[in-house]
């Protein structure tokens, strides 16, 4: 028996308006509401509202034997609660199937994991629980950290937060010669942590290739991805992608909607094949191995590290900005400062100054509000300045 | 090919573009007559130089040298004009076609002579545009009878390079060339001297921002005033080079001594070619913020110096790299944001730097040359054959009065 474990990350960053050091705001809202709300609005229409529709459909239909996880960050659903609380009507409706299950993070969608002090990293994760709890009745026990960050130290705060399970990319970095389709835990001894690991192959199939031209499996249909999946050998295969894959990052054109429908019917014609949730996966399978990861892993780019949001001297300047201003700022007891500190710490604005591979039409530009990454340099760190003056303007007062 | 200019003898940067463009041609095997005025030298009996095989420097008697390109204040004055229009009528006289395939002529200064040489051998002609007159006045009271030229040689000419996309859409605006007719084909420049000073220690700097131009109207030099007041109200201690020479400078000192902060900024005066590394390399950022720039080479040179740059978007080396910060040239308060930030960081000081140098060595002479080749070719290919192969007679009259005799 194999499991076919879905999960999709949902996540939209609050992104910054233009700020400049020699006019500086007025107050802490740096964000751009009209452009936030515009591409909230483009992605639900395109995206979340016709996918989550067909998913619980698929939930209902096959009576809660096709199932998924989601991933969604904190800023998305306080996003989705102030502008569009249909489209998180429409994720609480999926809530309600009974089977789909909903992954805890970090509220802020932050990197506050790789700070040598898991205080803030811990509050984080804990606000999201509250907002899960919140928005769909219920309490996360599989923990996904940002953009599936992983090291040792992360696991070690999983685990200490009461979480029975964590997902991770499967890099052979990790692996080595190992299966990405079995379960492991982390190397300390007394860890009973289970290691859910991305099957990038199979996932990427859906996420990155699924309309390339040229590609060998072109064009992906439904039957003959449910037949790789059948030829997997292990306990689970992880499907780990964004969810904007569907209609968003894949459009309707290429099929992908239609591909998602199939699905269910065409791996049920593989009786060894299940879906299954990330919980369940963890639940019923033992680790065969364990694990070793001094150096954070992530699912970016072909390197699977942390270089896109800390590859150069201005992402490790804004980060470690962003650190400095923490003991201060949560000394004022500010809450609209801790919030506007927090939203800053979103890997978005870090990725936007990514300068890996700059040139080749790269994916962070496609991606990026900004029109060079030093730009985007220059707007985050203004903002971070003016935070900083304004907390201590407040503490000196 | 018609020049105006060629090393020693040269005021601006066509000199250079002719000087690398007929040595890269060479390379690839393409013989060039070039010819240009014959210049008396106020330093005594300097030759202009050969450079390289293939070359063969035809220099034509006319008046003393006179640059278009910005000799003080003497630029654009009657005499400049008469000179022009004299070499253009013996540029005529003392052509010979020999076994020419093609004809190459740079900016207006050289059009009439090409288009009457064009009409009288049937040569394809091939039309550089380096710049234009709305770029020279700033789109402030440009001269008209020198548009009307270089309308004429956009519309005669069977191909016209521009020098950037942007000076493409330029002439196709204003002067509605036919956009399958333009060719972009952007600079190189030699970064070897600058070599030196781009190997830098981001982590210290004085606090120098540069502007290094002509100061004229197109350089925008208020603008760089403008955002130097507004980067002093945050920083006073930063220090400013404005190097260069040009019709502006009396206002330019006069506005810093307005706004108070005249011991903030240093105006050199003129920097000859053998400062130039040195000037780069003692600023920690260079500003272009011109208001029409066709290309931009100083761009490039300051981003093979390490310095991280900010060039304005109304230019064309803006729209060919990435590793820059770019705004637009009368936007002063990004401009000083732009600076006040780099002055902060370390970081970006550093990651702009470094990758705009690597970028900037990408823009090689070589590339330029092969792209000019390739335009030799379809106007080659798109032309009819030659009338004429022979010397031409020496009695006809340019097809374009000089300015002098139109004038009351």
């Amino acid at each position: 028996m194999t499991s076919v474990c879905f999960y999709f990350q949902v996540h939209q960053p609050y992104r910054l308006k233009r700020i400049q050091s020699v006019r500086p705001p007025a107050g802490v809202d740096y964000w751009d509401h009209a452009k936030n709300r515009a591409i909230l609005d483009r992605a639900s229409a395109k995206c979340y509202l016709p996918a989550n529709a067909a998913i619980a459909e698929m939930v209902r239909k096959s009576d809660g034997w096709f199932r998924v996880a989601y991933s969604v960050s904190g800023v998305f659903l306080d996003q989705l609660e102030s502008d569009r609380p249909d489209v998180l009507q429409s994720f609480q409706d999926l809530a309600k199937t009974g089977h789909v299950e909903f992954l805890a993070e970090t509220h802020y969608h932050s990197l506050a994991g790789l700070w040598d002090d898991p205080t803030e990293h811990k509050a984080q994760i804990d606000e999201h629980r509250k907002t899960i709890r919140r928005h769909f009745d219920q309490a996360p026990t599989t923990f996904r950290n940002t953009e599936l960050i992983y090291d040792d130290r992360i696991a070690a705060t999983a685990e200490a937060l009461g979480f029975k399970a964590i997902l991770t990319e499967g890099t052979e970095r990790i692996l080595g010669n190992r299966s990405p389709n079995r379960i492991y835990k982390p190397a300390r001894p007394e860890s009973k942590l289970k290691v859910l690991l991305k099957n990038y192959r199979l996932s990427d199939d859906v996420a990155f290739r699924f309309s390339t031209p040229g590609w060998s499996e072109a064009p992906l249909t439904a039957d003959k991805y449910a037949n790789l999946l059948s030829q997997v050998d292990g306990d689970t295969v992880n499907l780990f992608m964004d969810y904007e894959t569907f209609g968003e990052h894949q459009w309707p054109e290429t099929g992908i909607f239609e591909f998602l429908r199939h699905l269910p019917g065409e791996v049920r014609k593989h009786p060894h094949l299940g879906f299954a949730l990330p919980k369940e996966v963890a639940a019923e399978n033992e680790a065969v191995d364990t694990l070793r990861v001094p150096q954070a892993i992530s699912w970016a780019d072909s390197e699977r590290d942390v270089s896109a949001w800390l590859g150069n001297p201005m992402q490790h300047t804004a980060f470690a900005e962003l650190r400095a201003l923490g003991a201060p700022i949560l000394e004022t007891g500010d809450k609209d400062l801790i919030q506007a500190w927090r939203r800053l710490q979103t890997s978005d604005h870090l990725y936007y100054a990514c300068t890996k591979h700059m040139g080749d039409g790269d994916i962070h530009q496609y991606f990026s509000p900004y029109e060079s990454p030093y730009i985007a340099f220059i707007n985050h760190m203004n903002a971070i300045q003016d935070l900083k003056a304004k907390t201590e303007l407040l503490l000196h007062a | 090919m018609l020049g105006w200019e060629f090393p020693p003898f040269m005021a601006g940067g066509l000199g250079i573009h002719c000087l690398e463009l007929t040595r890269g041609l060479s390379r690839m095997g393409v013989d060039i007559d070039f010819y240009m005025p014959h210049m008396k030298s106020i330093e005594g009996d300097l030759k202009v130089s050969q450079h390289h095989d293939h070359l063969r420097i035809l220099e034509v008697e006319a008046e003393p040298g006179t640059s278009p390109y910005g000799n003080g204040s003497a630029h654009y004055e009657e005499n400049f004009n008469a000179a022009v229009a004299l070499y253009n009528r013996r540029l005529v006289d003392a052509f010979d076609s020999h076994d020419a395939d093609v004809l190459h002529c740079h900016d207006w200064i050289t059009v009439p002579a090409a288009l009457e040489l064009k009409r009288r051998t049937g040569l394809p002609l091939v039309h550089s545009v380096h710049s234009t007159e709305f770029d020279r006045s700033a789109g402030f009271a440009p001269q008209h009878w020198i548009e009307d030229i270089e309308r004429q040689g956009i519309h005669g000419a069977d191909l016209v390079i521009a020098v950037s996309r942007y000076t493409k859409a330029l002439v196709e605006k204003f002067y509605r060339a036919d956009p399958q007719r333009v060719r972009p084909v952007h600079n190189g420049v030699d970064l070897e001297k600058f070599h030196a000073v781009a190997d830098r220690d981001y982590s210290k700097h004085r606090g120098r921002v540069l502007f290094l131009s002509r100061m004229s109207r197109q350089k925008g030099p208020l603008y760089f005033l403008e955002a130097a007041r507004r980067v002093l109200e945050k920083r006073p201690h930063t220090r400013f080079v404005m190097a260069g020479k040009g019709e502006m400078l009396p206002e330019c000192i006069a506005f810093a001594v307005r706004h108070g902060f005249a011991d903030r900024i240093e105006f050199t005066g003129f920097v000859p070619d053998s400062m130039l590394a040195d000037i780069y390399g003692h600023a920690d950022i260079y500003v272009l913020p011109s208001v029409s720039e066709p290309f931009g080479i100083s761009v490039l040179e300051a981003m093979g110096s390490g310095l991280p740059t900010i060039v304005s978007r109304s230019s064309g080396v803006g729209e060919a790299v990435r590793h820059v910060l770019k705004t637009e040239y009368w936007d002063t308060e990004e401009m000083a944001d732009m600076i006040l930030r780099l002055l902060d960081s370390r970081a970006l000081r550093e990651e702009l730097g470094r990758n705009g140098a690597q970028e900037a060595a990408r823009f090689t002479w070589d590339a330029c040359c092969q792209r000019t080749l390739a335009v030799y070719r379809d106007a080659v290919a798109m032309a009819p054959p030659p009338l004429v192969r022979s010397r031409p007679a020496a009695t006809a009259r340019l097809p374009i009065s000089p300015p002098m005799e139109a004038r009351p």
